[in-house]
């Protein structure tokens, strides 16, 4: 009876019904040759994260922070650099009146002719090192600063309205961070909807992984 | 008559993981240790369920990586070698442990599963695992869904719609390449959600997905139903969000039941418990220490001597369990029904790779699961979504919030100190496959151009994987997830530059093919989003 049943399972067995399963290409590589051309093109190829134009990206990490990244080219840094002005005696004053800046917008840049100056700023200002091309922002704790969409611009900040962007952002949507727990919801739908705590265990997690725990 | 819904859904998913370049490569194991503990136990549970005529529904997601290891040749040689040496060790532990009784009868156990996965594996289903689960599919008892192309991190890739539209893409070619058609449901990778995906998803002929409880809790609009109705997210597409408590049940470290301690313990394998001159054939190159799937013990205290495994009196546990599950689910859903204006679903995603893996006695928990529900006096009835969205129930209008399942619920786990440099990498190398493909529109391309164009886009997609931050960040073979990412942007690189000179080297393009030999259908032509905007 087995072999009856391993017969027809061998015969019978369900096929994929699209295309034929990829066939292998053939093996014209001994193994240390394809291990040779894999090393080599590791070797001459590896990544660098050179850019031509000067570039900034934001990403979003949870309803507080973000990331931003850039590359700015030689050009573009020292176009923003006020050089027509006027030399101060004192350096530090110099570096302070001209400090590269990361601006992070709630929404949209707005332009800067039409900000009221009365008031608060709508966005906030992060010094950053000209050596520096990665920064986490955290946002502040202000309900206005909850969720939403944020674009962000690299640039020289020449005083406290002046500011000369060299590169601009894509837009990173942050989800908001409150729960809406209540409205609408009965009690009983809201306590078993509720995330016990908001995201997988670290058991849960190092379940789809087998190598975490390979190791140990 | 029922009162509600439970749909279970399984995400089955690994990195794709294929060495050709190497006689033997032990990350490969990942997908060894799986198929013998995991996908066949799984297909076993299956197959008897089927057989009996019980009455259930499942859905299980099988990643495009996953599938195409499954159907590969070399990786299907690799694992008879690996079970049969698998096989070889229970042999021997029969002989080792003849003067303990309680050791051998263990020994005998695990050379009995051997045997079995050798004979479902080689003999049953002719090493094509995907065969088994179709079978299951044209059986009305599984709905099988998919992920991205290579279970890219979306809210990350997301500078451009290019590339998650392509993650997409590829992972439902992938599976209609495989399984002859399209899902109608889609496993975000880790549930990674962000407002406007579902644009994307609808465009790929998706009907649903699945959020985090926190993406429908905090959805634009308060959703009435909390997580047990789907949210309609405004172009026809469904989000389903995760059930807290019966993600509790399994997944927590503290209060899940894979804890107990009458389940088989993970880490106490022999591959690190017995003497090294004994064991040395069986782990990697003689000396390094590694699992080996041969565990005697159960789950015992971290300080306390091992205490031995006892096969019925674990299963007898599990059975207990998915009693347990059931009844919580049960009283879950009579709270529910009466403040509800239709029945609840309750939606219970898991990692596959849990069942039998990291719990061994997971695939009888759930078979004992799936059982019970089947008896109509339980009240709960199994049901896909897809299922679900056919009995044309109406549904609330809102957006998901950005979300994901990861630690801290966000992009945090992929997204930190580790592991910031890699976006920069793989966003550039993004946009240059863009330019380069919309560079090329209207020209004439040979087909030696054509084949370097598309695995420049099978290097950059198995770069944006999902696991390589997420093993760099857990910390663990964080060297091989780094060297990953470095290779297969060195290979995009590489093919970048070629096609750009002209100078393509066959000999090193068809390497290329033979290493990464995945989405045998991949177009570069789909990089292209003014083609994208025109065949809409």
């Amino acid at each position: 009876m087995l072999a009856i049943s391993q017969a027809i399972s061998r015969e019978f067995a369900p096929r994929f019904t699209g295309r034929d399963a990829a066939v292998l290409k053939p093996m014209a590589f001994s193994v240390r040759e394809l291990l040779a051309i894999s090393q080599e093109i590791s070797r001459e190829f590896s990544p660098r994260p050179v850019e031509h134009r000067s570039s900034l990206v934001l990403l979003p990490i949870d309803p507080r922070r973000l990331h931003a990244y850039w590359h700015l080219n030689e050009s573009s840094f020292s176009t923003g650099l006020n050089t027509d002005a006027k030399p101060v005696a004192d350096e530090q004053q110099s570096a302070a009146a001209e400090q590269l800046t990361l601006r992070v917008f709630k929404q949209f840049p707005q332009a800067i002719e039409t900000i009221n100056l009365a008031e608060p700023p709508s966005w906030i200002d992060i010094p950053v090192d000209s050596g520096q091309c990665r920064q986490e922002v955290i946002l502040p704790a202000e309900s206005a600063f909850a969720g939403g969409t944020y674009r962000a611009e690299i640039g020289v900040s020449h005083g406290k309205h002046d500011f000369t962007a060299l590169a601009v952002s894509n837009a990173a949507v942050l989800p908001s961070p409150q729960l809406q727990r209540g409205g609408g919801l009965s009690d009983i739908i809201a306590q078993f909807s509720v995330p016990i705590s908001p995201a997988s265990s670290p058991i849960g997690k190092a379940a789809s992984h087998p190598e975490i725990r390979g190791s140990q | 008559m029922n009162k509600g819904y439970l749909s279970i859904v399984l995400h089955a998913h690994l990195p794709y993981v294929h060495h050709p370049e190497y006689d033997s490569f032990f990350e490969e194991s990942w997908l060894f240790e799986a198929v013998t503990e995991c996908y066949l136990p799984l297909i076993t549970m299956m197959d008897k369920l089927l057989e009996e005529g019980v009455d259930y529904r499942l859905t299980l997601s099988l990643s495009p990586t996953l599938l195409t290891m499954w159907r590969d040749p070399l990786l299907q040689s690799r694992y008879l070698h690996h079970l049969q040496r698998q096989l070889a060790l229970a042999d021997e532990e029969i002989v080792r442990t003849r003067h303990q009784p309680e050791y051998q009868k263990l020994a005998e156990m695990y050379q009995q599963f051997f045997r079995g996965a050798l004979c479902s594996y080689r003999d049953h289903y002719q090493c094509d695992l995907a065969a088994a689960f179709l079978k299951h599919q044209q059986a009305g008892k599984l709905e099988l869904i998919t992920t991205a192309a290579t279970h890219g991190f979306l809210p990350l890739l997301n500078t451009s719609e290019t590339v998650v539209r392509n993650q997409i893409k590829v992972g439902l070619a992938a599976f209609e390449g495989c399984f002859g058609y399209r899902p109608g449901g889609f496993w975000l990778p880790e549930c990674g959600y962000y407002p406007g995906l579902e644009k994307i998803l609808a465009e790929a002929g998706i009907e649903y997905f699945f959020v985090d409880s926190h993406g429908i809790m905090a959805a634009d609009q308060s959703p009435n139903n909390g997580v047990y109705a789907p949210l309609n997210c405004g172009n026809g597409v469904a989000a389903f969000g995760r059930d807290p408590a019966s993600s509790n049940q399994v997944w927590s470290a503290q209060e899940g039941y894979p804890g107990d301690a009458d389940y088989r313990e993970y880490y106490s394998d022999i591959g690190f418990d017995l003497e090294l001159d004994y064991i040395a054939p069986y782990i990697l190159d003689g000396k390094t220490r590694i699992n080996t799937g041969i565990k005697y013990h159960r789950v015992t205290g971290n300080d306390l001597p091992k205490a031995i495994y006892d096969p019925d009196r674990a299963l007898a546990k599990a059975r207990l369990h998915a009693e347990d599950f059931i009844r919580q689910r049960q009283s879950q859903i009579a709270a529910l029904s009466t403040e509800m204006d239709r029945p609840p679903i309750i939606v219970a995603p898991y990692d596959a790779e849990l069942f039998g893996h990291w719990w061994f006695e997971g695939p009888h928990w759930l078979e004992s699961v799936l059982r019970l529900a089947s008896e109509a006096s339980n009240g709960i009835q199994t049901i896909s979504c897809g299922d679900y969205l056919d009995l044309h129930l109406p549904l609330q209008t809102a957006t998901p919030s950005a979300s994901s399942w990861g630690e801290q619920g966000y992009s945090s786990y992929w997204l930190n100190d580790s592991t910031d440099w890699i976006y920069p990498l793989i966003h550039k190398a993004g946009a240059e496959l863009e330019k380069l493909v919309c560079d090329l529109q209207g020209l004439k391309v040979s087909n030696l151009q054509q084949r370097a164009l598309n695995q420049a886009v099978r290097s950059l997609l198995l770069a944006q994987a999902s696991d390589w931050p997420f093993i760099i960040k857990s910390g663990t073979t964080v060297e091989y997830a780094k060297k990953r990412i470095t290779d297969h942007l060195a290979r995009f690189n590489y093919l970048h530059d070629a096609i750009r000179k002209n100078r393509i080297d066959e000999r090193y393009l068809t390497a290329l093919e033979v290493m990464d030999d995945i989405f045998p259908d991949v177009d570069f032509r789909g990089y292209c989003p003014e083609r994208e905007e025109s065949g809409r």
